[in-house]
């Protein structure tokens, strides 16, 4: 063979080496996901990532209006509540599962009692076993859902963690029994899965209609996994992808500057905060202990450079530990402006003129972090950053050896402060403020469905916990997404995208 | 021989142990793996479910011996994070890795050799400044940075090879010359001193006196001697290019064992990392004693403490 020969074969070679591109003449949407999805089976990971895929695959009786924070009927036609503690849901007809059977009480009932059941492990079933009871089909159509005490977010717990799944799913309580081969009831359903390639699926036309989820736009959904940005970046400029999410705000913007790709910004519903050592679990004599120290800290914390330099996007400062679109979180409490001359001002009342040192355990975001500690330095107090990784923290927090933490508290999506309910409700490690009042108010509100009262004690909570500034409230997160210039999408008001709700432009 | 080998493998096993038992205690003192697995927005509740669920509840040396006594007996543990036995994803995983490591071996001895046999043929001549600086450049470049550029170049600009993904020999091409690359400069320099000093040896000048052919000379006389301690390091390089490839593999999306190896830490998938690590610095110990007891078998004097 001739050189030329040689080179020209090369070159035919390399040319059909292009990757299939992911566009509208193939009707597929490819997806990259920057973590690995490691099972199908939602029940059994609340990564985000499967929170995605789960949405496309797996119904429940109810799902939330992003528009009005109401649950409305998914697989269930309707809902009844039959007492503060008891909801009958009636299915719609004509409901299938991915392989062509049908929908039924039955089923329903089995996920309910499959996912409260310790044996089966799952990760969501901790969230219901607090308040569940039973689940009962009265009638071929009816189940009856019955809680333990009233319990407010019983909705919202139901569209949450309890996924639907086919009566006997786990054939002898074989808990990965659809980790690898899924049956569910979502609008797409899965057509193979390669944990190391992706998942790849189908638009389901079994699925029902006139439900709140939107039947897919698209035929075929792939999601890839491709954990370096860079790799992303190079993918969406090639054609290789379509649609990324949790971008990066640099690169998101850089991005956006390009033709071939839009940037869009959402809002998350997670939460950013430092939980400070009030109790004076770690010293009882601690600066943390004293109001005025902690008004002074909240005092000397410049959120909106933070929230326009370091977070960008959607991001907000905050002033109490949720969002404002939440329930429970539109109160009037106090708000700590931006002022280091009156920090300093009440570090010195307190006792404190040269300031003090506390070590403040952080996980993420180290840079935000390091602003935190240097606007603090600035009135004297130094804030010694100990730097580790999520698990570490649980440990020390544990452990009772936290001066200071930070979080960052995504409330499963949901609208609703009663999702957050752990940093204020006694017996739980991430509350050291340890005030009976906030305490009881935040119980009580856990145990009511009277929303008016749940309203009422939230609010004294708010107040409470801002006047005292238990906490050091900073930011809400921004949610970046980036997409092909050819799809449409719009960022969802709860940080969870659905990518059946894309289209081609 | 014999009393030399025996010894080498006690050596070696005593090592793995030393390293699993160093892994283990690292990953399991420096944080709370219920809390790990649990997830960031997980209850205290669900962190309870799962130290009892996944065992961690137990004292540590009774976990550690658990894993050892089923590695013996060919169990490699299920991992909690891909809800498969650690033994599958392994195989599952391994096949790519092993592509990545031969196809960048190849780039490097071919690469490096070529350059190496060049440079030395006339020292201080264009292609020995070429050859030297082109070994500079590539032992300064990062790995990622590399990819990155390949990837714009020969991807998004011309683009003639994919970007990401391991389905055809056409996704390995990129990642080889990365991970490759980065190990042509030792083997560069190594051919490149060898050669020198053996083109200036008494023999060949005898067998240039002889009047064999230059090309006689080079391959069947020289090259075989200067190649003695480069195939010590290529074995080395055997060992980095398959426990190496973490990053390359996350920049390219392939899916071997070096992405296994990340995910799995960032999942705090104790088993998988555990056996991860304990599978790579077996390959090592492997090849060290392969080395050793090759050098044994070639000079008797190291057969001797």
């Amino acid at each position: 063979m001739s050189v030329k020969a040689l080179l020209t074969a090369s070159v035919i070679a390399l040319s059909s080496a292009v990757p299939a591109l992911a566009d509208q003449a193939n009707d597929t949407l490819v997806a990259a996901f920057n973590k690995e999805v490691q099972t199908l089976d939602g029940l059994y990971s609340t990564s985000r990532e499967n929170l995605i895929l789960s949405y496309l695959t797996s119904d429940q009786l109810v799902e939330i209006d992003l528009e009005t924070g109401e649950y409305v009927g998914a697989l269930a036609e309707s809902y009844t509540w039959v007492d503060d503690r008891t909801i009958d849901f009636t299915l719609r007809e004509g409901l299938q599962f991915h392989d062509g059977s049908p929908v039924t009480v039955e089923d329903i009932v089995y996920s309910f009692d499959w996912i409260a059941d310790e044996n089966s492990e799952t990760r969501r079933g901790a969230f219901i076993r607090g308040w569940f009871e039973s689940a009962q089909a009265i009638d071929d159509r009816t189940v009856r859902v019955t809680a333990m005490n009233p319990y407010p977010l019983m909705l919202r717990d139901i569209s949450v963690f309890v996924l639907t799944r086919k009566t006997g799913s786990y054939v002898d309580g074989d808990t990965d029994a659809l980790t690898q081969d899924f049956n569910g009831t979502g609008p797409y359903r899965i057509t193979s899965f390669d944990m190391g390639a992706g998942v790849t699926l189908e638009r389901f036309d079994g699925y029902y209609e006139g439900g709140p989820k939107a039947e897919g736009a698209i035929e075929t959904i792939h999601l890839r996994p491709i954990p370096d940005w860079g790799t992303v970046t190079a993918e969406l400029l090639s054609g290789g992808v379509n649609w990324s999410f949790n971008v990066p705000d640099d690169t998101a913007q850089d991005l956006g500057a390009l033709p071939m790709v839009d940037h869009t910004t959402g809002v998350s519903t997670r939460v950013s905060f430092l939980v400070l050592d009030v109790a004076g679990v770690t010293d009882p004599e601690g600066p943390l202990t004293n109001t005025l120290v902690r008004q002074a800290l909240n005092h000397a914390v410049n959120r909106e450079e933070i929230v326009e330099f370091l977070v960008g996007g959607s991001g907000r400062p905050i002033h109490t530990t949720c969002n404002l679109n939440m329930f429970g979180c539109d109160v009037d409490v106090t708000e700590y402006e931006y002022n280091p001359e009156r920090a300093r001002e009440l570090l010195a009342e307190a006792g404190y003129p040269d300031g003090f040192e506390f070590e403040m355990t952080t996980y993420r975001e180290r840079p935000i972090m390091e602003a935190v500690a240097a606007d603090l330095a600035d009135i004297g107090v130094t804030a010694n950053i100990n730097h580790v990784k999520l698990s570490a923290l649980s440990k020390a927090r544990a452990e009772g050896q936290l001066e200071a933490f930070q979080n960052a508290w995504g409330f499963y999506a949901t609208p609703d402060l009663g999702a957050i309910s752990n940093y204020y409700v006694a017996g739980s490690n991430r509350n050291l403020h340890h005030d009976a009042d906030v305490e009881g108010w935040f119980k009580a509100a856990l145990e009511t469905v009277d929303q008016d009262e749940r309203e009422a004690l939230y609010a004294q909570a708010l107040t409470r916990v801002a006047d005292e500034a238990y906490l050091l409230p900073l930011f809400q997160y921004s949610q970046n997404y980036v997409h092909s210039v050819d799809t449409t999408f719009e960022a969802p008001a709860d940080g969870l995208p659905r990518l059946n709700e894309i289209s081609w432009q | 021989m014999l009393k030399f080998i025996l010894k080498r493998l006690a050596l070696g096993l005593a090592v793995a142990f030393t390293v699993s038992l160093a892994t283990f205690l690292l990953l399991n003192l420096a944080a709370d793996p219920a809390a790990m697995v649990a997830g960031e927005d997980a209850t205290q509740d669900a962190i309870e479910q799962i130290r009892v669920q996944f065992g961690f509840d137990r004292p540590l040396y009774v976990r550690f011996f658990e894993w050892l006594g089923n590695l013996m007996t060919g169990d490699f543990g299920d991992s909690y994070y891909w809800k498969q036995p650690v033994f599958d994803l392994l195989i599952d995983r391994a096949p790519v890795t092993l592509t990545l490591a031969a196809g960048a071996l190849t780039v490097t001895v071919v690469v490096g050799l070529t350059l190496g046999v060049l440079a030395a043929l006339k020292p201080n001549g264009w292609l020995d400044r070429f050859a030297l600086s082109f070994g500079t450049a590539a032992q300064a470049v990062p790995n990622f940075w590399l990819g990155l550029i390949l990837i714009i170049l020969l991807g998004v600009m011309f683009p003639i090879l994919p970007v990401s993904g391991d389905t055809s020999w056409k996704h390995f091409v990129l990642p080889c010359l990365v991970l490759g690359t980065s190990s042509v400069p030792q083997v560069l320099r190594l051919t490149r001193t060898g050669m020198i000093e053996v083109l200036g040896s008494d023999y060949i000048r005898t067998a240039r006196a002889k009047g064999f052919r230059p090309r006689q000379i080079l391959f069947r006389h020289a090259l075989r001697n200067a190649l003695l301690p480069v195939v010590s390091v290529i074995t080395i390089q055997i060992g980095y290019k398959l426990g190496g490839s973490v990053i390359t593999e996350t920049v390219f999306a392939l899916n071997g064992l070096g992405r296994l190896a990340y995910e799995s830490i960032l999942g705090a998938d104790v088993p998988t990392v555990q056996m991860l690590v304990f599978f790579f610095a077996l390959i090592f110990i492997v090849l060290s004693i392969l080395g050793d007891i090759l050098n044994a078998w070639l000079d008797p004097r190291m057969r001797v403490e």
